[in-house]
Parts: structure tokens; sequence; C-alpha cells
């Protein structure tokens, strides 16, 4: 395989296969590298399609199911958990059920969070922004409003929090919910705009039924007939080529040349080395650099009986208000946290999913870094699996079998270094809509 | 008798004077309150600068810290000190003079590494690095962050007040609208990144990394791992002293001598400064201020007042929440202060026996511990605990300056951060800081415990105490951005006519600067000359 590309998308997740379908369907020549799977397995929910992904991949002509996730859960150690929906006015009539006067102010919560968002002035003035110039910092740094706006957008999801809400189970609840992607902690710079990011539409998870195909089958076929091709799994080497490309060497010395390497989510990049934990040189690292995310898949015996008996739901596992902060300090430390926050959910064959994104990247013991070892992989699985037992009595006799997966960057030289060319997606809520936004925004940018 | 009786009746007159035929009031006496008045009296207003204590400086004060010895509390270099208020007051014919201009920096390190930089940072790479990468990587990197930050200055200057003035908008607008895409793509990159990716991207050299995340994280809130952290450095570097960007001089008689050449420019421009007279509120008649009320009951009118008193005494005590938007008491309320500089001074005994240490003594020492210890130290600070090991920054007063000079004794002028914000420290706590600030300094002068005669430390709360203000002010800065809101919440006033904010608060980043003052008065003179007859 040899030839010019736009973008060599690296990934086989949903937000990445969806990028490049959008991308190719926009007019762009793509070629799009998955790391091998050995075998198929029961995804986890995806985030959802936005309508405007749905029409561009035409998905209304493949046999694509889609249903919800139920509800977002959150297990505490010992107070009653507490449930939101999809829905504004479902979620407030639930709260008021509960009894939490907060539920008053859900929507407006709601409406902010979503007007925040969409606020493109605060982010193309501060974060991105295609337009954005040194008039629109200047517009910016002259309104009090937009910039407390942008304050509040960008700064720690507890504050933002503390604004609307008294009821500190609900606090803890969205903040868990909201920061468990990224891993970010809620006094944490940064981790308002999680909030935002969940509240967005376009947030809410969805799994496909367990007889119908997978959202991920489904978006290769539409790669496939979009005409997207499909580069080998292992990139050995990218090296810039007179600034605007990077010649890209693949296991078995393919090579292709590409303007724009793109990563849509961080797993994929620190698969493939591209987002460095700490060791050496972390590149490419906003919102990513000092964690791991740990995922455990377990088989379960017959009867198993999901919390609070909902199968479809997304839980989560928390103690305190301040785990989340404590176990994101650990995680840049390189330690390990006990009171780890997990997530889990079924996936539609009944496996449970357990995940945590608040591990390091890599271990600091006696002044020094080191990678991951089986040791580490076997005390996470254990903390895991306690975590679990706590929430579901018996969990652990349940378990007839389990996989771990560390997704951590790998030790070494990566074969991004030095290439300014790379892309890469933080984890995001609303992956998908945000992979094919930011294909857009590079593409409309004309480079 | 008789005469006891003319008193009572003399203060009973006084108690019910107002006090009218006056243009603008100062409240406070800081370097920005000085800076304000003078500018306000050049231009041919009546000024009353009305002080609380009986001393004029504020936070930069003379205070004796052990017999016969006199130290400087609040700041003991120049870093940010506004050029424009030097040349518009005249500060150096009113007697401002450096003993010290230029000073290089010598870096310590955890195994007893030491770099020395260049006073000059441009010149940095080439005094202090033997290897050729690394010196193109630290050359190339200066010269994107020094150009970064002269172009960032008018940024760091507040530019919202009352009355819908459109002059410093536009003026900000003119100054960054020239910006070109890269530049403009850069000072993006430097926002919202941290201060860890931008320098672990940019440097192979660890010592290289450690040194400038020191530098970006001291007297910084920001821990360096989180977005927006890396302003923090943008912002010192947006500063110049004595002449030159992003140096540090030491001037003749410590940091209140800019106190002392901002009063003579206060009087020389005919202000009335008036240290003994507390203000009790500010008067506010319908949507503008009518002057303000005094402790003892009098009362001074004027159409224009200048606060330069921390937010919370200015707006909750002075006028009262009733009188202040809502986006200005959030901002107020959400601006915890979790993270403080401390100040040491310490006094030793004996002088340098050998060379190199005589040198270091003439320079700005800084310990930078390893990126491991600066990110626990700011983890343990804002959980309240005192971290084990603390960015230092030391000068030596009595060798810098001549005229401070003592027999066989130095004085060690010292900052160390991030250390826990507390509100009143008990005396565990305290001793807790103390050793780690030594602990801290032992790292880079082994042995230096042995020789203390006598040491003085100097918490957020007792500048607090000091100053009759909360510790929200004078704690460290939050990231640039909550610091643009705050300042901009703050400046704007709640929208009340004629008065103009330039307390902590309105200003950017650490150090003595001033811009905050000048900007204040500049917008009120334009503020007046609209509204004179």
């Amino acid at each position: 395989m040899n030839g010019q590309f736009d973008f060599l998308i690296i990934g086989g997740d949903e937000a990445s296969l969806a990028a490049a379908a959008a991308a190719v369907k926009a007019g762009a020549r793509v070629a799009l590298s998955r790391p091998v799977e050995r075998k198929k397995r029961s995804p986890a929910a995806s985030p959802t399609i936005p309508n405007f992904v749905w029409r561009r991949l035409e998905l209304q002509d493949y046999d694509l199911t889609v249903e919800p996730v139920s509800a977002r859960i959150t297990l505490f150690a010992d107070a009653p958990p507490m449930t939101t929906l999809r829905g504004v006015r479902e979620t407030a009539d639930t709260l008021a059920a509960d009894g939490i006067n907060d539920h008053l102010l859900w929507r407006d919560f709601a409406a902010d969070m979503t007007g925040l968002a969409d606020d493109g002035f605060i982010t193309e003035a501060v974060a991105k922004g295609k337009k954005a110039n040194g008039k629109s910092l200047a517009a910016m740094l002259g309104d009090p409003v937009a910039l407390d706006k942008a304050a509040r957008f960008h700064g720690s999801s507890r504050a933002m929090l503390e604004d609307y809400f008294e009821e500190g189970r609900l606090k803890t609840h969205v903040a868990a919910h909201a920061l468990s992607v990224s891993g970010l902690g809620d006094t944490e710079t940064g981790s308002a705009s999680a909030l935002a990011e969940l509240l967005d539409p376009d947030a809410w998870r969805y799994r496909t039924p367990k007889d119908g195909p997978s959202l991920r089958a489904v978006l290769e076929c539409v790669c496939q007939d979009a005409g997207v091709d499909f580069a080998p799994p292992k990139v050995i080497s990218a090296v810039v080529q007179n600034a605007k490309v990077a010649v890209v060497e693949f296991s078995g010395e393919e090579k292709i040349k590409a303007s724009h390497i793109l990563f849509a989510t961080p797993d994929a990049a620190l698969a493939a080395g591209a987002a460095k934990g700490h060791g050496d040189g972390a590149r490419g690292g906003l919102g990513n650099a000092g964690r791991a995310q740990f995922r455990v898949r377990f088989r379960l015996a017959e009867g198993a009986e999901p919390p609070a008996g909902d199968r479809k739901a997304i839980f989560q596992i928390i103690d305190h208000a301040a785990d989340l902060q404590d176990a994101r300090d650990a995680a840049i430390q390189g330690r390990l946290f006990d009171r780890l926050p997990v997530e889990f959910e079924f996936a539609p064959n009944g496996e449970l999913l357990a995940r945590s994104t608040y591990l390091p990247a890599a271990f600091h013991e006696d002044g020094e870094w080191r990678g991951w070892t089986g040791q580490d992989r076997q005390a996470v699985s254990s903390i895991i699996k306690e975590r679990l037992s706590s929430r579901m009595p018996g969990f652990a006799s349940l378990i007839r079998r389990m996989e771990t997966e560390v997704v951590a960057p790998p030790y070494g030289a990566s074969p991004f270094d030095g290439c300014d060319r790379v892309m890469i997606q933080p984890r995001r809520h609303d992956a998908i809509s945000a992979a094919v936004k930011l294909i857009d925004e590079v593409m409309a940018r004309g480079e | 008798m008789a005469n006891e009786a003319a008193n009572i009746s003399l203060e009973g007159a006084s108690a019910h004077r107002i006090e009218g035929g006056i243009d603008a009031i100062v409240i406070g006496a800081g370097v920005d309150s000085l800076a304000a008045a003078a500018y306000l009296g050049r231009a041919g207003l009546r000024t009353v600068l009305a002080g609380a204590g009986p001393e004029i400086g504020g936070r930069v004060a003379a205070r004796e810290i052990a017999p016969g010895v006199e130290g400087i509390d609040g700041e003991h270099l120049i870093t940010v000190l506004d050029p424009d208020v030097i040349a518009d007051l005249d500060l150096y014919r009113h007697g401002l003079e450096f003993a010290a201009r230029r000073l290089d920096t010598t870096y310590f390190f955890e195994r007893g590494e030491t770099l020395r930089f260049d006073g000059d940072l441009s010149y940095a790479a080439y005094t202090s690095l033997e290897d050729d990468d690394d010196r193109e990587a630290l050359e190339a990197f200066m010269s994107e962050v020094l150009e970064t930050a002269s172009f960032l200055r008018p940024a760091f200057v507040p530019g919202v007040y009352p009355g819908g003035d459109p002059q410093p908008q536009r003026t900000l607008e003119k100054a960054l609208g020239q910006a070109s895409p890269e530049l403009m793509s850069r000072i993006r990159y430097f926002l919202a990144a941290s201060a860890e990716d931008i320098l672990r991207a940019r440097f192979e050299d660890p010592q290289l990394c450690t040194l400038l995340l020191a530098e970006t994280a001291f007297r910084s809130a920001a821990p360096p791992n989180e977005p927006f952290s890396f302003m923090s450095l943008i912002r010192r570097y947006a500063g110049e002293a004595a002449g030159l960007q992003g140096a540090a001089a030491y001037p003749k008689g410590g940091a209140t001598a800019v106190v002392t050449a901002l009063r003579r420019a206060a009087q020389a421009a005919k202000v009335d400064v008036r240290a003994g007279a507390p203000v009790k509120s500010i008067l506010i008649e319908g949507d503008r201020v009518a002057g303000v009320a005094l402790e003892d009951g009098g009362q001074i009118r004027a159409p224009i007042v200048v606060a330069a008193l921390d937010a919370q005494q200015v707006f909750f005590d002075m006028i009262g929440p009733a009188g202040i938007d809502i986006g200005l008491q959030r901002a107020l309320a959400s601006a915890r202060p979790e993270i403080a500089t401390a100040r040491m001074q310490i006094i030793l005994k004996g002088v340098a026996q050998d060379e190199a240490t005589q040198n270091n003594m003439m320079r700005r020492l800084l310990y930078a511990p390893p990126l491991e210890a600066i990110t626990a130290a700011f983890i343990d600070a804002r959980a309240g605990r005192v971290p084990q090991r603390v960015i230092v920054e030391a000068i030596f007063p009595t060798v810098l300056d001549e005229g401070a000079s003592l027999d066989k004794r130095q004085v060690m002028s010292v900052m160390a951060h991030p250390l826990p914000a507390d509100e009143a420290p008990d005396a565990k706590r305290r001793e807790q800081i103390r050793s780690a600030v030594f602990d801290s300094i032992e790292m880079f002068a082994a042995g230096f415990s042995g020789r203390i005669e006598a040491d003085d430390l100097w918490l957020v709360s007792d500048e607090a105490v000091a100053l009759k203000s909360g510790i929200g002010a004078y704690a460290a800065k939050p990231n640039v951005l909550k610091q643009w809101a705050l300042a901009s919440a703050a400046t704007s006033a709640g929208e009340i006519n004629g008065l103009f904010f330039c307390g902590p608060e309105a200003q950017i980043g650490p150090g003595l600067s001033c811009a905050a003052g000048r900007a204040a008065a500049k917008a009120a003179l334009r503020a007046f000359k609209r509204g004179a007859p």
C-alpha cells in the first residue's frame, strides 16, 4: 500500500471509524490503521451518533439498532444510590421523588451547561478556535461576563457544582459520571468542562442489542463502502517531510504520506506510543498525561443480579466526595489508590465491564519511574474486584472468568517523536461527535 | 481643665466635618494607591490619599526582625514594576535607584548540581549551557516566551471600568489585533496547556525542565500540571526590572525605596497624603460615588474614589453586599485561597569564606526541587499539609546593597512556595513551615542552619493581620484565567460610576507592579474629564 492521504486515522474504536468515514464522505483521502483484535467482544456502550453524523454516513441504509443506556447510577458506600436519566425533566422528577430539593435547579443546571458548551466564543478565544485572533482574545478580556463564563467553564467541577446544588450525593454523583471518562480530579482546573460535556445530548451512551450488528461492525462497513483505505496495524515511524506531510512507515515496510495523523481517542494514541505519560518527554498530553485506564471484563455465573435491578445503566462506585481528587493525585504521583472510583456496566452478552481511569501511567517508586508490571495488573484487578464486591455482595463467587487490559503508554521511544502532524483528542463523553467536528475543522482550515 | 474642654470640643467638631472641594480620594496606602494618587495629582486634580495605618507603604514595609536589624516585608526584588509608572512619575528623579540590576540566578538542584542563568534571559543559553542541543532549545524557548510575554503585556493590565469607557478596550484590541496567526496559535497553546506539558515537550534536559517549572510554579497557586498554569511564567517575563525584560533587580534601600519614591512623586504632585485617616465607608448616591466617610465621623466628598484596598474590604465592608452585583459577589466568594508563599528573613553569622559562595551571594538563588517534589508540594499545600520540599528564592540584601551591610552578619531574604494558605496558623504549624523552609534551604546551602542567629517568618496570615484584611487577597494567585475574571469583576466595580478599583485583586500575577494603580488613575482621569463642567 502506497499513496498520499489527507488523514491517517489510528484506532479501531467507534469514534475513529466514524471520523474516517465522515472524512471520506467529505471528500478527503483517508487511511485507517486499526489494532489487531484477537477476537470479537461484546462492546461497552458508546457515545451517541449525533444526527449530523448519522446523515453524513447515511446510517439509515444499514441495519443498525441502538438503544440508550437506561440511567446513570452512583453506588455510595453508606448512602442510598443516586440516579439521573437521559431526559432533563425525567431527571428532575426522579430527584424530586427522592426528596432532593436540588431538583428545582436541575433544569437550570442542564441548560447552563449546554449553553456553556455551545458558547463558541469562549472555547474559540481560549482553547482551540479556527477564527480566534488577537481581537477575539481582547474582546473576551474586556467582557467581565464572558471572562466569568470562561473561568467557570475552564475551572473546577467542584466549584461549578457548588454553584448549583446542596445535596452532597448529587454533587458527587454528577462529578463521578462526568470525570470518570477523563480521569480528572474534581478540584482540578478544567474539570468543569466535563460537566458541560456530560450534559450534552450527544454524550448519552447507547448500546446495540445482543443479536444485532454492533455499532463498530456497522461503521466498519460504512468505511469500506465509502472507500477508506485500510492500512497495516502497526506504525514503525512517522517523520515529517517538508513541514506539512508526515511519512509513515508501517510494519511490513509499507509507507504512506499523510497530512494529518489523528487519534480520535487517547487509548489508541497510548497504545501506539504517541501520548506519553511520565517517563520520557510527555508529548501531546493535553488532558491526557499522567493517567492510564484499566479495564476488566468479567464473565459471571447465571443469576448475577445487577444493582438496583437495572441491567442497562452505567454505574459508578465511589465512597467519598474527595475520592476523585485524591485518586487523581495518586495517579499523577504514580501510586495506586485504594478507594478507586470504578465505573461499570453490563455488556449486551451479560458480561460485566468494569473500568477506571484513575490509574497512574507509570509508577514512581524509590525515586524512579517504571512501567506497568504483571503484579500491578493483579493489584488493580483485586482492588476492582473488592470495589465491586462492596456494592454487590457475593460478587466474587459469581466470577467465572476475567480478562484485564491496561491502556498505558509503553515505555521507550515513540514512533511519533518529533512528528508535529499528530492530533490526539482527549477522552471525551461525546467522542464521536467531537472527532467528526475536529475533522471538519481541519478540512475547513484547508491545510 | 479649660484646655481639656477645648480638646473635646475640637474633636467633636472634626467628627461632623464635611470636607468639600476635593476632586479625588484614594483609599489605601500601598504602592498602587500612591501611584494612582500621583497620577491624579499630576493631572491637576485636588487629591487626598487616605491611608488606614500610621505607616505609608501597605504590604511593603520595613520592620525590625531582630534587635537592631531591619527587614522588609512584602517584596524583596523588583521584577514587574510597571515601566510606564517609573517614567510617567519620574521615579528615578524622586530617588529610586538600583543597588543591583540584572541579577544572575543560580539554580540549585536536588543532587547538588547548579546552573547559572545570566540576568539577561536572552543570553541565558550562552552563559550556562555546554550542550549544543540544550543551548539551542533554551535559546529558541526564551525568544518565543519573551516575544509572547512582551506582546501580551497589555493583557496583564486591568481594562474594564465603570461608565462604559471604551478606550482601554480599543487600546487592547489594537495591541492584540496585530498578532500574526503563528503568534496567536502559540498564545493559545501557552494559555491553555499546562506548564508541565509545555516544558516536557520542549526540553530533553531534565535540569532545564525542572528549573523552568520551578520558575513557573513559584508564587502561583496553579499546580504546574494543570491547564493555564504556564501563563504565570509569561506574566513574570512580561515584566521588566531596571529596563530589562524578564530581569530582577534590587533597589537601593530595598523595596521600601519604591514606596519612598512614589510618596515623593505623590507629594510633588500636591497630593494630600494622610496616613492615619481610616475610611469607614464609601458614600454612594444613586449610581455613583459621592465620597467617603471616615472612621472619626468626618466625610470627604469627591466625584472620584480610587480604592486600593482588597476587594473584600472595599466591596463588602465599605459599600456592603447590597450595593454590588451578584457576579462580583460570586467571584469574590469563589476565590477561596488554598496556596500561599511564605516570606522569611534569616540573620546569618559570619561572612562567606570561599569565592564561589561570595559570588552566589550576589545573585538570585533559586532551589528547584525535582518535578515529582513540586507536584507533591502542590497536592500537599492544597490539601492543607505542609510540603516536604518547597521552591525557595533567596537573596542577600546585605551583600547586594552596601548601605544595608551588617558587621560580620548577613541577612538572607527568602520566599518559599507553595505552602498552605492558613487563616490562623498555630505555633506548631509555624514551626512545621519553618523547618520545611530550612530543609529546602539546606538542600543548596548545606550546614547553613548552624549559622542562624535569628529568623523571622512572615506568613500570609501575618500580612492579613497587619493590613486588617482577609488572607484571600494576599495568598498566591490562581491561574491567569481566574485572575482575569476576578480582576475584571472587581475593576468594573458593580457599575458604580466614579469608583475605580486597584486593590490586589486587580493585579495579574505577584510582585510589586503599580500597573493596576496606573490603569485605575487613567480611567478615573478620563471619567473626570467627561464629567467636568
